[in-house]
């Protein structure tokens, strides 16, 4: 089951902040059928962001792609000067192994899902039952959080465990009742559904 | 201040709104007209291009409900027009600087209206800038 | 006092805590937690309630930490984010205090699969260093995580746990550091037998100025048998035990004996340490060990 949604914009502007060279990533399989990712809702959102930097006067540069399947090293392999000319990706693909959370919080963690690799789904890890980079849980499954750890690191990001991330809303969770679509846009209204019926 | 300028996407068959049964076209002095086959071929990206490029509003006009050629195309634009107003939310900017009219082709004066209101509106407020979303 | 408890006077005073761990029956009669309360009784300043340790149902914290006051100790009640969402720990945590409980230890518990009921669902709706931030909003601004106010506070010292031998090594001192800053007033830590390790813990720890924070009580455990270091150190997730305790074990002709030597010797050396405030006794099973290598270590006559 796959299903995609944008963040808001204000928390994706947030996330780029300072950020010169963005390059906006959609992927053509999953999320380009759930109108969440693919190569119209990467336009939209590079618009967007170029309509938001230029009127605050600031330079960013932002450019496109889709690819074929994110998930996929060989397709993403065809993008990779695009990906290392830019100084960040935003990336609308969904991710492989995701809880399906509604929040994510992959920007915050080295594009490891705490929810769905943490046998805790610990959103301040790792516990105490980590070791040599195994879970408590099982010494054949990997600890998330250590996976968090090395991503982090490598992105020279490990500033980010220091900071504590507050308790969460599963509001858009399973609890949240079912999905609506993402771009409302593309839904068929009631009125479309009656113009039809009439012809 | 420099006067305003906005974008207004129309159909095709609304367009006929803007020309008077004796052939004179209606004076559109700052307004860039785009004609689109239907109104339901307007999306996101174009109307955020058109703020982009230095138009202070962007209007789409389309047929009246029910009255699409294409049955649906009206609908369409109206729910991406509410999107763009959502997007421009997120972004801070002020949604209301993105409008959609309905009007039969005969509806002159009703679309002519329309649009002073929105060069008015435009010429108080100004282009575009940030925070004047209120958030 | 953020508590008026009897550990948060000893902490304050500087004068070095000891702590023991009870562990509740699987009963639902308190006798046992009330027995052992009377056997220990005098010998640590406050006795932990382990909360369905590894996974397995046994008496609740709550109520054993209440059998205990009855007996006139103080409890410190664990609570897991297992088994509860933050509607139930918030809730608990004012029935805790209403019942005269005033210190809690924030943990996130075992995974249900330790334990003999693996097919449960578990909560984990936050976590504890979250636990710790709702609490303390609870304690302090006296309103619950959702912003309604409360017409009593709460009255608690709260607790975290650490683990100095988990890995990432790097990561150990960081994730206290979070504890302490989301409200931790005292941290109990895993059992130790690499005393080096915790030794280069204790560095970075006070690199950061963590110990003057907060009270960082050291953990340790009375081994029974050479069988019972083997299993820690194979099986025990987050769990270190050097090879030369092991043998120590396994050479003894009275192996309860050494283990309680071991004991004795690793609190003298832990407190040694700058920066460690207490220690954390947990005789699971083997809780009549405790007021003697309290006795050993010159540390009874507690007030
Ligand atoms: S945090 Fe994890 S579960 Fe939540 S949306 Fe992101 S990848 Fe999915
Ligand atoms: S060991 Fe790692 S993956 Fe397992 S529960 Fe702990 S933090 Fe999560």
């Amino acid at each position: 089951m796959i299903i995609a949604e944008r963040k808001d914009l204000k928390q994706i502007t947030e996330m780029l902040e300072g950020r010169k060279r963005v390059l906006v990533a959609g992927c053509r399989s999953c999320v380009s059928i759930c109108h969440a990712g693919g190569e119209k809702e990467v336009a939209i959102m590079a618009e967007a962001l170029r309509l938001k930097a230029e009127r605050e006067g600031r330079e960013m540069e932002v450019s496109e792609v889709a690819v074929e399947r994110q998930c996929e090293k060989e397709w993403v392999r065809g993008i990779e000067r695009q990906v290392a000319a830019g100084d960040i990706v935003l990336s609308m693909a969904c991710v492989e192994k995701c809880g399906g959370c509604g929040d994510c919080v992959l920007h915050l963690t080295g594009g490891v899902c705490p929810i769905a690799r943490c046998a805790k789904s610990l959103l301040n890890g790792p516990c105490g039952g980590s070791q040599d980079g195994r879970c408590e849980v099982d010494r054949e499954t990997p600890c998330g959080w250590e996976q968090i750890y090395q991503s982090l690191g490598r992105l020279g990001r490990l500033d980010l465990l220091e900071v504590n991330i507050p308790p969460r809303s599963w509001l858009p969770s399973r609890s949240g009742g079912p999905r609506r679509t993402v771009r409302p846009s593309v839904a068929k209204g009631a009125e479309e559904r009656a113009a039809e019926v009439r012809r | 201040m420099s006067e305003p300028t906005i974008a207004m996407f129309i159909c095709r068959n609304a367009r006929a709104a803007l020309t008077s049964a004796d052939g004179t076209e209606m004076p559109l002095a700052g307004v860039q007209v785009i004609e689109l086959p239907c109104s339901g071929r307007v999306d996101e990206v174009m109307v955020l291009r058109a703020l982009r490029q230095g138009a202070w509003a962007a209007i789409v006009v389309a047929c009246l409900d029910g009255n699409c050629r294409n049955l649906t195309g009206n609908y369409q634009a109206r729910k991406r027009v509410d999107e763009v107003r959502s997007l421009l939310l997120q972004l801070g900017l002020g949604p209301d600087r993105v409008k959609m009219f309905s009007v039969a082709s005969n509806q002159r004066a009703v679309l002519a209206e329309a649009v002073r209101k929105v060069m008015d509106e435009a010429r108080e407020r100004g282009p575009i800038r940030i925070l004047e979303g209120d958030r | 006092m953020r508590s008026g408890s009897n550990l948060e006077r000893v902490l304050e005073s500087g004068r070095f805590a000891v702590t023991a761990e009870i562990g509740p029956p699987r009963s639902a009669s308190s006798e046992a937690v009330r027995r052992k309360a009377r056997l220990l009784k005098g010998s640590a300043d406050a006795f932990n309630l382990t909360d369905n340790q590894t996974a397995i149902v046994r008496l609740s914290s709550m109520a054993s930490s209440v059998a205990c006051l009855q007996e006139g100790v103080e409890p410190v009640m664990q609570m897991t984010c297992r088994d509860r969402n933050r509607i139930a720990m918030q809730a608990d945590l004012l029935g805790a205090c209403s019942l005269g409980i005033r210190n809690v230890l924030c943990i996130s518990g075992d995974h249900q699969t330790f334990g003999n009921q693996k097919e449960a669902k578990n909560v984990w709706d936050i976590d504890p260093i979250q636990q710790l931030m709702v609490f303390r909003q609870m304690r302090d601004l006296g309103q619950t995580w959702g912003g309604d106010g409360l017409e009593e506070r709460p009255q608690v010292l709260l607790g975290a746990a650490a683990n100095p031998f988990a890995d990432p090594f790097e990561l150990r001192v960081v994730r206290l550091a979070k504890k302490v800053n989301a409200g931790a007033d005292f941290i109990q830590t895993q059992a130790i037998f690499d005393l080096d390790r915790f030794e280069r813990f204790m560095g970075m720890v006070r690199e950061r100025g963590l110990d003057r924070r907060t009270h960082i009580i050291a953990g340790v455990i009375p081994l029974r048998s050479a069988n019972a270091a083997r299993y820690m150190k194979a099986k025990v997730a987050g769990m270190r035990v050097p090879d030369e305790i092991v043998d120590r074990m396994s050479r003894a002709t009275d192996p309860k004996k050494e283990g309680a030597r071991i004991c004795v010797e690793t609190i003298d050396r832990l407190r040694a340490m700058e920066g460690v405030h207490g220690v954390h006794i947990m005789a699971i099973g083997w809780e009549e060990i405790v007021p003697e290598i309290v006795r050993e270590c010159g540390l009874d006559h507690r007030p």
